[in-house]
């Protein structure tokens, strides 16, 4: 399978596309084509759970590639988020119908979805138990319950707070990120002090917090109060982001737009009633005072996995809960027939929707493989993506790997770190329609 | 497995533009059809041609302000050599499509004053 070794066909391949004046949603399509022509015939009793990006993208594809298996999807939300729209949500570009639709419009022919959340997963017995004690035995377990937002972990915070006091956070849904908007817009009409930030740990877009930063920046300039405001990020540890040139990059940026930076800042209450902030530094606490906040929560692994034998059991996955799986193939290290795709995937970077469009290819190769009895090499390289919004109408195209290289889809062509008017083009037209012709498995 | 077929692109554009695309696509079918009918039987009119190069400078700049508006952004967020490209490659659809659809109905438009019965002779040579 390309995904192998063929980075570079790859990239070849969507240059190619762009070249014929194609390829707008050639960004967000890196890595993703049909399966395999042959389906391989079996009787395996495959079980997803979680039926989001990544669950809904692993089930088309396994139906595609495999005739006569059982797939069951186990997820009990109705609705489906295209959580990557939410920044244009709080942006105020974009409505929150723009991210909403239903599950089971994704859910391919021949699937069944069980409307419940999985309560239980038990890989020594080879069973998911769901909420309402269904035993669903597998004989494959892909695990894609993407991540838990923890606002509970900073002291005062609630998710009914976002859109009060001057509270936003765009994280939390479509109706918050709508909410966000609106006290973010409030805000903007006066000027002020607006904070920004992310927690420690591992966390979902880790570019959406550094984006809004920048659209509150924007906001406030073209409503003329930008004068009078102060703005700040506190970035957890030393840096701006985990990819170093990239973290550099905001950094000068930051610099230009004057954003202030603070780090070693880690969010750990919020008195709404008084709006002053309480950061963990390491000379102590500190507290600042805000017009605007927007609220990062942390991030970990859902219950159901972060109470079963799957997380990593040492390191720095182990607290939050993330499986234990090998960053290459992502099949889990101690239940070889379980695997996990997605923002609950134990891997570094990573927990990106353009990921999932990477990893689905070759955890479904590997699976099939199994089925088929052969081996596979498909490999996933850590491929993470985010089109990083540096204004209303402008991003820049940041593509890295696992080792914090720059692998830019079209080198030479659209600069990874220029703020440019061609990604904010491609997230405004083309990336909900890869996104979702990657759910249906047709991209 | 990789790579980008029409049938990626057919999914994603479909995805884009839902029942939108097939009309598009008949749009830009029926004009070809009938710039190329017109062609085929008037023969390539100069003055006809330079009318319809003229009035598409329009079409591009209609295409690029529905470009604009659909992504909420403006001429100001051109940021480089690449964004000018986007812009050229937009510019020159608009242009284009819009130079064929007005040569095809300054044609058929010929044609139809050619066949009122007219109280004074067309000149042949009329765009
Ligand atoms: C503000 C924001 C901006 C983003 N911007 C971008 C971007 O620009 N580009 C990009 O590529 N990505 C972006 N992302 C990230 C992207 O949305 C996620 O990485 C992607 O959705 C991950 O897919 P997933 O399937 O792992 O998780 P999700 O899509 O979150 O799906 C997880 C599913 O699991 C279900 N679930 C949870 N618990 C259980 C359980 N116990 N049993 C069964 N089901 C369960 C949930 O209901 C949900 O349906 C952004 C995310 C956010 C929040």
């Amino acid at each position: 399978m390309e995904d192998a070794d063929g980075h570079g066909r790859v990239r070849l391949d969507r240059r190619a596309v762009l070249g014929l004046g194609l390829g707008l949603g050639a960004a967000g399509l890196a890595g993703w084509g049909r399966p395999a022509a042959a389906q391989v015939r079996t009787q395996a009793r495959i079980v997803i759970a979680g039926a989001g990006a990544a669950g809904l993208s692993m089930a088309s594809r396994l139906a595609a590639g495999l005739e006569g298996a059982a797939i069951t999807l186990v997820d009990g939300r109705a609705e489906h988020h295209y959580q990557p729209g939410y920044t244009l949500v709080g942006a105020g570009v974009r409505p929150p119908s723009y991210v909403l639709s239903r599950t089971r419009d994704y859910v391919p022919r021949g699937v069944t979805l069980i409307e419940e959340a999985a309560a239980e997963i038990d890989p020594e017995a080879n069973t998911v138990v769901t909420a309402s004690g269904q035993r669903l035995p597998y004989d494959y377990l892909v695990v894609a319950t993407g991540l838990e937002l923890n606002y509970a972990g900073i002291e005062g915070m609630d998710v009914g707070l976002i859109g009060t006091n001057g509270i936003g956070s765009v994280y939390a849904g479509a109706q918050a990120a709508r909410a966000t908007y609106e006290a973010m817009s409030a805000f903007a009409d006066r000027g002020g002090v607006a904070l920004f930030g992310r927690p420690p740990g591992e966390m979902k877009c880790a570019g959406a917090p550094l984006k809004y930063a920048f659209i509150v920046e924007d906001i406030l300039t073209r409503r003329g109060t930008r004068a009078g405001s102060e703005l700040i990020y506190h970035a957890h540890n030393t840096v701006l982001f985990g990819v170093p040139i990239v973290s550099e990059r905001v950094r000068m940026l930051y610099d230009q737009r004057g954003i202030g930076v603070r780090y070693e800042h880690v969010l750990k209450a919020v008195d709404p009633g008084r709006r002053i902030a309480t950061y963990a530094t390491p000379q102590g606490d500190v507290e600042q005072g805000w017009d605007f906040i927007h609220v990062v929560p942390p991030m970990r692994a859902v219950p159901a996995v972060r109470n079963s034998p799957l997380p990593w059991r040492e390191g720095n996955w182990a607290a939050d809960g993330y499986l234990e799986v090998d960053r290459a193939t992502l099949r889990h290290v101690r239940y070889p027939n379980v695997f996990a795709v997605g923002d609950t995937a134990g891997v570094p970077k990573g927990k990106t929707a353009a990921s999932v469009k990477w990893q689905v290819p070759v955890v479904t190769d590997h699976l099939v493989a199994d089925l088929a009895g052969r081996q596979s090499g498909a490999a996933y390289d850590g491929y993470t993506s985010c089109p990083l919004i540096t204004r209303i109408g402008r991003a820049m195209l940041i593509e890295f790997d696992y080792n914090d290289n720059l692998v830019p889809s079209f080198p030479g062509l659209i600069a990874p770190l220029e703020e440019l008017w061609i990604p904010w083009v491609m997230k405004e037209t083309a990336l909900k329609a890869t996104y979702v012709a990657m759910l249906r498995g047709r991209a | 497995m990789s790579e980008i077929t029409p049938g990626v692109l057919w999914a994603v554009f479909w995805e884009m533009l839902g029942l939108w695309l097939p009309v598009l696509i008949a749009a830009a079918v029926l004009v070809t059809v009938l710039f190329v009918l017109v062609l085929r039987r008037d023969g390539l009119r100069f003055r006809r041609l330079v009318g319809s190069q003229v009035a598409g400078l329009a079409g591009g700049l209609a295409a690029l302000v529905f470009m604009w508006a659909v992504t909420n952004s403006s001429p100001r967020d051109v940021g480089g050599p690449v964004d000018v490209l986007l812009l050229l490659g937009i510019y020159l659809l608009g242009w284009g499509g819009g130079t064929m659809l007005f040569y095809a109905l300054a044609g058929l438009a010929a044609r139809r004053r050619a066949r009122q019965p007219a109280a004074r002779p067309v000149p042949r040579q009329a765009a």
